[in-house]
């Protein structure tokens, strides 16, 4: 890429020196984004709490056994911590984008360019994608991998190319097992890219066989590393084992999820959907009203902020704006089908549509298995691999100008509403919780949210201590996960309904009929809180009870909790 | 007849079904819901009272003659409303007839822009709706002053003016629109600096003379109008040092209005799509109408705590109203067009009327009306597209009807699941069906009220209080345009120093609505006043004196029964 001679400075602009300075600074850059805000916010009651007892217990979670062994074996290295989960999970998500960052400079040869969007890829992964550590970013690096391999077979179809495919594959389901599904669509894409190259059919064959063999292969030995031998690891897959509301009996909560979530959905995509107008628009319009688009830039950038904060999406570290940046992904993606659409048949763009359905395939099956698909649908490391497909038929012209005018505007917008994210979150999260927490050793948290670990930390230690059965109710699983594993039901009973005693379970009432006490804590915010009426029934005495908080015991455990707390 | 080509029978029957449809669009739903627990009952009380409303006596004066007329009547209020958004709408569209001669079009319009009002603006008697008629009138003046500055248009204009602001006081501000709208006219024609003051002048009589002619009317003199000035009968919240809860309204609302008016938005992208596309335009026509369809239903299902009768999706007709308005001018600063016939006077100054609607409101976005001023702009930017953009545009309508009859028929068919409930015989509110949430919310307030009018006791009403107000006639209570909702900062303590007087001297207090446990201020004071709290429930609390207690208790197990 060349400048004009007009611009200031333009023979150290075009020196290759230069331009790999620029490059190593924005990779230092995006690395520093990677891990910015890890220390900022308390282990989420929900999901992050829940993925971290998982990888405490890998061999009993199957359904993302892989991430959650790496995630152990992280920990092993770097201490049992939610920090170091979190600096886990960036790692994955750099790793990824560096991946697909690597692709599209091997196909463009652009070091500025890679470079580019490496940067531009992070700052939107930090607002758009989840930052802590579960099944989703435990795989993000496999995924990636997998999806540069199998796009970059589409061009030059190779053995090693399949191999790693398969392997990578092979990760990927092992880490989030729904994730297997994009095996048999990797495998029909494979034989439809050796078709295109007319390969010869035996060809074809032995490439999809080594792809398969790899796989498979590589799923022994994973298994085996993990749990011993592969018996053990289907073994593992016990009905406790199971995360629950992810199976298709489910179909109606996701369908009423969807729908709750979907207007709310609509407003994170307006930041990102204006940015790929706005490229549009700055790209039409910057030569000759350079006022108008930068006021509209600016606008943009104000008006995200202002949905970044109207959502409250500063508050928990669980739920950045997730899913934000899916129209940034369909903007690139769409790109060149545009143009080809809007403009005859001498000036249409040749692309492989092949490889840019190979992306959207990839991109929608990443939430194959979850309630939410457009959280889960992450293609802040797809955008790289399109770009990687587009930019050498775009040609020296005005595609490569739009595709740099929509670089920076994303950077822009999806820059300023992290800066602002940051900015509001560390002005918030102020407590150091790892002084009496040593799992949460090095975040700063709001002040008063681990109230409700003071609150029954007391308790917890005594039942424990005493050996007596206790059952956490409310924000369980941060509690065991700060002390430990209770005797309620199965951790991977995700969607527990407690706040109505109608709807317990039958695990739960058995649960509750032989423990010796009732642990109750909630974030004040929350507005279901357990009615303790149906505990009463069961024979539970109320030993204390707060806004937040109750404790309630039985037979023997009634004195030793009692007496506990008149201490 | 017989001389039309049969395309001209078929264009000017269509016209005149659009005409029909969207009158009848227009005063569909009258009897949605009995009166509103804010605005619609302030605002009809307002009209009881419209001597005591000085900041939109015009407005209330009017519904006053009107409901003396047909009867003191929720219904009938919204039907004055209806009637005065189709004269606006109709004003729009003959202005747009005279500019261009084109019949067929300005039925549409008539017909987009009354289905437009009823799921964007106020479907209730407001000081809005009484001034948009003035407005229309005000605005199409305007624009015809600025293709020919006469003196009769600037005092017709000044005249129309002051309507506006008597019948709204802060629409006032426009007189600064027309003023500028005044001078960069006859500058345009070349008038010299005496011209332009005498045209000046001549809308400032208009202004005077209208202003002194209405008061006297209303009042008896323009004296005892302005001694309707009084503290108690100005709005609260309203006032520049309300500005933090301005903002913090505006916040709040921005998100959903945002969604609101993203049907537009889509509609311009869409029609954008189409014009640009080389092939398959039907079909991406089709797909696109399908799927808005979807959309403006699921839109209005997600919202439809807020889409009760008084409220639509309030603003959603202002991309229909802006994207038209601003295409020619954005083109210009594209590069797209040449900016040499691009009507821009016309075009800042009916932008600038339509934004300063919403001022002195503390809700700006739902107040900046279109619907009569999209016809009139259109009759300038009209006839200046050529080609592509005329098809834009073309294409654009027919989403943007589509998409409102979509979002019309959808709030029907809500209403009509919705509406279940009814009470008989309840005063000025005859033959009303109630959405669930307003039955409970009257059934159970009512009986209470009703008991301590039959017992002959002095009571006040507190809480979401205006709909007993409108119904049972005025309490012992705050005055009119206290408004509640302001007060409940700070504990309740403004609400509880501002009730003082008056509970002191009452002997029954209902709280309508709002939780008890959300007004500790209030509470206080009343248990100092020596209330005793009699009924607790959901939607009421009562606090009466105990000399009351045991005969305001079989009152109401007599009422309930």
């Amino acid at each position: 890429m060349t400048y004009s001679n007009a611009v200031p400075f333009s023979r150290l602009i075009n020196s290759p020196q230069f331009r790999h300075l620029m490059a190593w600074l924005m990779v230092v850059a995006g690395i520093a984004v990677g891990f910015s805000e890890v220390d900022l916010g308390n282990v989420g009651t929900g999901d992050e709490a829940y993925q971290a007892i998982c990888v405490r217990d890998y061999r009993n979670s199957p359904l993302g056994m892989l991430a959650y062994f790496i995630g152990n074996m992280w920990q092993d290295i770097f201490g049992d911590t939610v920090l170091a989960l979190r600096c886990l999970a960036s790692v994955m998500i750099l790793g990824a984008i560096g991946s697909a960052c690597w692709y599209l400079y091997r196909r463009t040869g652009e070091i500025l360019l890679s470079t580019s969007v490496f940067l531009v890829c992070v700052t939107v992964a930090r607002i758009s994608e989840f930052n802590f550590y579960n099944w989703d970013t435990g795989s993000y690096l496999f995924d990636a991998v997998a999806l540069v391999s199998v796009v970059s077979f589409i061009y030059r179809p190779a053995l090693w190319k399949a191999l790693l495919a398969g392997a990578s594959l092979a990760c990927m389901a092992m880490a989030r097992v729904p994730l297997a599904v994009l095996f048999p669509v990797s495998l029909l894409i494979v034989a439809l890219a050796c078709r295109n190259h007319n390969c010869r059919l035996g060809r074809g064959c032995a490439l999809t066989a080594a792809m398969a063999a790899v796989y498979i292969l590589t799923i022994i030995l994973l298994v085996t590393l993990m749990c011993g031998s592969p018996t053990e690891y289907i073994r593992s897959f016990r009905a406790e084992n199971i995360v629950s509301g992810h199976s298709l009996s489910d179909m109606d909560e996701w369908v009423d999820r969807i729908r709750r979530l979907g207007f709310r959905q609509l407003l994170w995509w307006i930041p990102a959907t204006g940015t790929v107008l706005l490229s549009l628009f700055v790209y039409r319009a910057y030569s000759c009203n350079k006022w108008l688009c930068i006021s509209m830039t600016v606008l943009l950038m104000a008006f995200s902020v202002v949905i970044m904060r109207h959502c409250c999406a500063w508050k928990m570290f669980e739920w950045p704006m997730l899913g934000c940046a899916l129209p940034l992904f369909v903007g690139v993606l769409l790109m060149c089908t545009v143009w080809n659409r809007t403009h005859p048949g001498s000036e249409k763009i040749n692309v492989s549509s092949l490889a840019l359905w190979t992306c959207v395939v990839f991109v929608a099956l990443f939430a194959f298995g979850s309630d939410t698909f457009f959280e889960r649908m992450c293609s802040v490391f797809a955008i790289p691999v399109v770009l990687g497909i587009v930019w050498k038929p775009l040609g020296d012209g005005g595609g490569r100008r739009f595709v740099w005018t929509f670089l920076l505007l994303s950077f822009l917008t999806m820059g300023s509403m992290l800066g602002s994210h940051s900015l509001f979150k560390s002005k918030i999260h102020t407590e150091d919780a790892g002084n009496h927490f040593p799992q949460l050793a090095g975040l700063e948290v709001e002040p008063g949210c681990l109230q409700p670990l003071y609150d029954a930390e007391d308790a917890v230690r005594t039942c424990r201590e005493a050996g007596f059965r206790y059952v956490v109710m409310g924000e369980r699983y941060n509690v065991n996960f700060a002390f430990g594993r209770d005797n309620g039901v199965s951790v991977h009973n995700f969607h527990l309904n407690d706040s109505d005693a109608s709807k317990w379970s039958t695990a739960l009432k058995d649960s509750l009929m032989r423990a010796d006490a009732v642990i109750y804590v909630a974030h004040p915010s929350v507005t279901h809180k357990v009615d303790n009426t149906a505990l009463k029934n069961m024979g539970f005495m109320e030993l204390e009870k707060y806004e937040c908080f109750f404790l309630m015991a039985k037979g023997g455990a009634v004195r030793a909790l009692g007496s506990d707390r008149n201490e | 007849m017989n001389g039309l080509r049969p395309y001209d029978l078929w264009k000017r029957c269509a016209a005149f079904c659009m005409v029909c449809v969207g009158i009848l669009a227009m005063f569909m739903g009258l009897d949605a819901g009995a009166c509103g627990i804010g605005d619609e009952s302030y605002q009809a009380l307002c009209v009881r009272h419209w001597e005591q409303s000085p900041l939109a006596m015009l407005s209330y004066f009017i519904g006053h003659v009107w409901t003396d007329m047909f009867g003191d009547d929720i219904k009938n209020l919204r039907g004055l409303t209806y009637v005065i958004m189709c004269a606006s709408v109709s004003v729009g569209c003959l202005y747009f007839f005279h500019r261009t001669r084109n019949g067929f079009v300005a039925a549409f319009f008539f017909f987009l822009c009354c289905v437009g009002a009823r799921i964007s603006e106020f479907n209730l008697y407001n000081w809005d709706t009484g001034s948009y008629l003035w407005d229309a009138l005000c605005l199409v003046a305007m624009l015809a002053f600025t293709s020919r500055p006469r003196g009769y248009i600037a005092v017709i204009l000044g005249a129309l003016s002051a309507l506006m602001a008597l019948s709204r006081l802060p629409l006032a501000a426009e007189t600064c629109v027309i003023a500028v709208a005044i001078i960069l006219s006859c500058r345009r024609k070349g008038y010299g600096t005496g011209r332009i003051v005498g045209m000046l002048a001549l809308a400032l009589a208009g202004f005077m003379v209208t202003v002194l002619s209405v008061t006297t009317l209303m009042c008896g003199s323009f004296g005892t109008y302005l001694s309707a000035f009084t503290q108690e009968n100005i709005i609260t919240g309203h006032s520049l040092s309300d500005i933090n809860w301005f903002i913090w309204r505006f916040r709040a609302l921005l998100m959903r209005q945002v969604l609101y008016v993203s049907p537009g938005i889509f509609c311009f992208m869409g029609a954008l799509w189409i014009v640009k596309v080389r092939s398959y335009k039907w079909l991406y026509g089709a797909f696109f109408v399908l799927a808005m369809v979807f959309y403006c239903y699921d839109l209005y299902w997600e919202f439809r705590d807020y889409t009760s009768f008084i409220w639509p999706l309030m603003g959603c007709f202002l991309p229909f109203f802006l994207i038209p308005v601003l295409l020619l001018p954005a083109s210009v600063a594209i590069g797209e067009m040449d900016g040499k016939s691009v009507p821009y006077l016309q075009i800042w100054l009916t932008l600038a009327f339509v934004v300063m609607l919403g001022f002195g409101s503390d809700t700006a976005m739902e107040r900046m009306c279109g619907v009569f001023a999209l016809p009139a702009a259109m009759g300038w930017i009209y006839p200046r597209l050529e080609g592509k953009f005329r098809d834009l545009m073309k294409i654009f309508f027919i989403f943007a009807a589509m998409v409102v009859v979509a979002l019309f028929v959808t709030r029907l068919h809500f209403l009509a699941k919705e509406l279940r409930y009814s009470i008989p015989g309840l005063p000025h509110n005859s033959e009303v069906r109630l959405p669930e949430g307003q039955y409970k919310f009257l059934s159970s307030t009512l009986p209470m009220v009703e008991a301590c009018h039959d017992l002959g006791m002095k009571y006040t009403v507190i809480g979401d209080r205006y709909p007993f107000l409108y119904i049972m006639g005025d309490d012992n209570g705050l005055p009119l345009h206290y408004y509640d909702s302001h007060l409940r900062s700070d504990e309740a303590r403004p609400y509880a120093v501002a009730m003082s007087p008056y509970t002191s001297e009452s002997d029954a207090v209902i709280l309508a609505a709002w939780p008890r446990e959300s007004l500790p201020a209030v509470d206080r004071l009343l248990e100092a006043q020596g209330y005793e709290v009699v009924v607790e429930e959901t939607e009421v609390c009562v606090w009466v004196r105990p000399q009351w207690k045991a005969r305001f208790l079989q009152s109401i197990s007599a009422e309930t029964k």
